[in-house]
């Protein structure tokens, strides 16, 4: 077994892209009506959310999506891309590939500098550190 | 599965019911050389991680599912550990005696 082939597996394995990762935040700017959908959908609004990422920027273009929370405009979400998206319908098969799972009351946005002060770590201890925003919806 | 820290949480009282009495974690991954990479996203935990924890997020459906114990849902992303250490051992460790030379690289003596 050669060591560093073993190695670089193992970090490529944990560098997987961050950017696929799921679950999203965003917040409704609309609704959209369909009187003829897919039959799996009946029942569900559709609803259009702006995507936001997790300290409140704006994350790309508005999109349609399958509303399971009763949400409505103004509300702040978070929704599920993909696959899950999917599971997240009570019917197995539908074509749904980004769908509202919650509805967001709060959101907590820690400075991992400040965390590293508090628990007595260096200024090192803190490096990388990118996050330093901290608010509630 | 990626390295990560624990950045905040997001609370949800009205949520899907594959995600009831869950506790939802905002974690913000981070390279081995300990630089954020991405941005911050959100992981189910299942090791009571708090914030400022280094962990190990998990992030496959199917995985998720047997974790979870249930059939697969709409739940992806987990927080599956808590990092105590993380130990690499990469070319820019400080360099052993070498007594052969290919290409430049230097291979370990015996």
């Amino acid at each position: 077994v050669n060591p560093d082939r073993h190695l670089g597996a193992t970090l490529e394995s944990l560098q997987v892209a961050a950017e696929e990762t799921l679950m999203f935040l965003g917040q409704v700017v609309g609704t959209l009506v369909a009187s003829v959908k897919h039959a799996a959908h009946r029942g569900h609004p559709i609803l259009l959310v702006q995507p936001y990422t997790y300290d409140r920027q704006p994350d790309g273009p508005v999109f349609a999506a399958i509303d399971l929370a009763d949400a409505s405009p103004g509300t702040w979400v978070f929704y599920v891309k993909g696959r899950e998206a999917a599971n997240a319908l009570p019917e197995p098969q539908n074509p749904s590939d980004r769908t509202i799972m919650g509805i967001v009351d709060a959101i907590t946005l820690q400075s991992l500098r400040e965390e590293d002060r508090l628990r007595g770590f260096g200024p090192d201890a803190a490096r990388g550190d990118d996050t330093t925003s901290s608010a509630s919806i | 599965m990626q390295l990560a820290r624990v950045v905040g949480h997001l609370v949800s009282s009205h949520k899907h019911e594959a995600l009831e009495g869950q506790r939802l974690l905002l974690v913000q991954p981070f390279d081995l050389a300990g630089r954020p990479r991405g941005s911050v996203t959100m992981a189910v935990d299942v090791v009571d991680a708090g914030v400022g924890d280094w962990v190990l997020v998990l992030d496959e459906g199917s995985s998720a599912s047997q974790v979870l114990e249930r059939p697969r849902g709409p739940v992806r992303t987990l927080v599956v550990g808590v990092v105590d250490a993380v130990h690499l051992e990469t070319s820019t460790s400080p360099p052993r005696p070498a007594r052969q030379s290919k290409q430049g690289q230097g291979v370990d003596s015996p």
